[in-house]
């Protein structure tokens, strides 16, 4: 039995015990008050719950103060519209802005104004360009591919509506807080294109990779969502933090590719609609095979990142993210399909 | 090593969230945002990057190759990294013995193997920035001349005065190091213009009998 940070592992014995709830009792309102916990190996402190809880409150409001501005100057239509996607971009933004708050403490740098307007943009920007990618259709995916490309080799973007204007202006503020052109950066940066890429030939190009064997089919789809995540994650860390140890650089490297699981899960029913093939939407026992997967980067994550604050936050945060989106995977099978971000 | 100290080595600017500090944001926004119209309408020399963040050529001649997704450091090359990881991989210029312990058991990299990080040329971002001075230089020179006089323009002059107002000495000393470095670049560059000029190498563009310039269907002012 092992101890550390936050949480603690259980005995060999309860590690079978995956799907099995915990409730927890308290009186607040949110994850740690009214959802039930899953049994994995690892287990946050219910303190550490209530405290990520109280964080993302916190983010979000400063999220908004960030983006909002910019919103309304590039493209007011976003919130005037009174749909969801708006609130959903606040929320896509908050879960970046706490992960980035982690890896800031993981790296032994603090989260000041700077980095958490920096993670608050990072999270709008990549909002943006996924829903350029995911929500148009095929064609349009191509093109935008071809454009992103542009922009990362020629540093041109042609700004066709006030959508790409406010994604450019994000993208434009990033630029001019942070030196983009250091080595791990740039990296990151073109790693994450390149992934997407894939992920848009892969959709593409369906019949050929039908033809694959089925077990071929799994990797390729395993090894493009863990770059997705993977590399996202990389982008945000080295935007935040100059240096930090290699060790560490594949530990969060590990923590994003489980966001991406964890989040293609919960979308699993928006991608059938929308004919996209993800890992979490092929594999036949997906939410076994998400625990699984969860319990071994957890395990990885508490034995091999530093003891700090860090730890805690992004093994509580990546916790109870999987919780809301193992909820969110229900609702929507319940309800037929809710593309939208749950988080309380 | 923690927090303030650390910080320290931030390679960003510090938080400020003054007024003035958004004023500037946000006209930094309208300039990027122009940049790119004007290249939309062929103002600019579409065959001039602005900026590359491709590092794929210069991450090839690295020492080292770190597998992120394995948490394992290879020479670059080394048979042992796996397809599945090519996707993963981070070009390393340095190794410490820390990273020993991320080592490849097959091919062994070590610390004396390092090289000095290729750095960013100066002069690529340096002739980057004057192509980008020198084909939009004057619209730029003319709309401020315009903003300025309006009520926002004045209120931004305020704002950027306020904000030089706050800097302290050592700052300042390195602003007016900038702006007097900048000012010697931009009369050497107009001697080198009009020197090249006269062999036809000016920037894309066709020179002009008195070494005055004309971009591509647009008279320079």
């Amino acid at each position: 039995m092992v101890r550390s940070g936050s949480g603690s592992f259980l005995p060999d014995r309860e590690k079978g015990a995956r799907m099995q709830y915990l409730r927890t009792e308290s009186p607040e309102r949110g994850l740690a008050g009214n959802t039930p916990i899953y049994s994995f190996a690892w287990q946050p402190k219910r303190s550490m719950l209530y405290a990520v809880d109280r964080l993302v409150r916190k983010h979000r409001q400063a999220v908004s103060k960030e983006l909002g501005p910019l919103v309304r100057a590039h493209y007011p239509a976003l919130i005037d519209k009174d749909e969801i996607e708006y609130p959903k971009m606040l929320e896509l933004s908050t879960k970046m802005t706490m992960a980035g708050h982690a890896c800031s403490e993981i790296a032994g740098f603090q989260f000041d104004g700077h980095r958490l307007a920096l993670s608050a943009l990072y999270g709008g920007c990549c909002f943006l360009a996924d829903s350029f990618i995911d929500e148009y259709g095929e064609a349009v995916a191509r093109e935008y591919i071809d454009r992103f490309e542009l922009l990362l080799t020629k540093g041109w973007f042609e700004i066709r509506n006030e959508r790409e204007q406010l994604f450019y202006a994000i993208l434009s503020r990033i630029f001019s807080r942070r030196d983009v052109l250091e080595p791990m950066l740039r990296q990151a940066i073109f790693s994450l294109f390149l992934a997407q890429k894939r992920d848009v030939v892969l959709r593409l190009n369906a019949p050929t990779f039908r033809a694959l064997p089925r077990s071929r089919q799994l990797a390729m789809l395993r090894q493009c969502a863990r770059d997705r995540g993977g590399h996202t994650i990389m982008v945000l860390t080295c935007l935040l933090a100059p240096h930090v140890p290699l060790r560490y650089q594949h530990l969060i490297f590990l923590a994003g590719a489980l966001f991406m699981f964890i989040d293609d899960h919960g979308d699993c029913s928006a991608d059938w609609r929308s004919n996209r093939i993800t890992y979490m939407n092929q594999v036949r026992f997906p939410e076994l095979t998400l625990g699984g997967i969860v319990d071994a980067t957890m395990r990885k994550l508490v034995t091999g990142l530093p003891d700090n604050p860090g730890k805690d936050l992004i093994c509580t945060f990546l916790f109870r993210y999987f919780v809301t989106r193992i909820e969110k995977h229900a609702l929507e099978q319940k309800k037929g399909g809710l593309s939208w971000a749950v988080y309380e | 090593m923690r927090s303030n100290k650390r910080r320290a080595d931030f390679p960003g600017p510090s938080t400020n969230n003054g007024a003035a500090a958004r004023d500037v944001a946000v006209l930094a926004d309208a300039v990027a945002i122009g940049l790119q119209r004007l290249h939309q309408r062929r103002k600019l020399d579409t065959e001039q990057p602005l900026v590359s963040v491709d590092y794929r050529r210069e991450a090839a001649a690295a020492p080292f190759q770190f597998d992120a997704a394995r948490a394992l450091l290879h020479r670059t090359g080394c048979r042992a990294i796996p397809r599945s990881s090519r996707s993963a991989l981070y070009a390393v210029w340095t190794m410490t013995d820390r990273d020993m312990r991320v080592a490849c058991p097959q091919c062994h990299p070590m610390p004396r193997e390092n090289k000095p990080e290729r750095p960013v040329d100066p002069t690529d971002v340096f002739f980057g920035l004057i192509s980008l001075v020198d084909q939009f230089g004057s619209i730029l020179y003319e709309r401020g001349k315009e903003y300025r006089g309006t009520i926002r323009g004045k209120q931004m002059e305020r704002s950027l005065s306020g904000l030089i107002a706050n800097l302290d000495q050592k700052q300042k000393q390195g602003m007016t190091m900038i702006m007097s470095a900048m000012d010697s670049i931009l009369s050497t560059l107009n001697s080198y213009n009009q020197r090249v000029g006269k062999d036809g190498n000016t920037n894309g563009k066709r020179p002009l009998r008195d070494g005055a310039q004309v971009s591509r269907g647009r008279k320079k002012r």
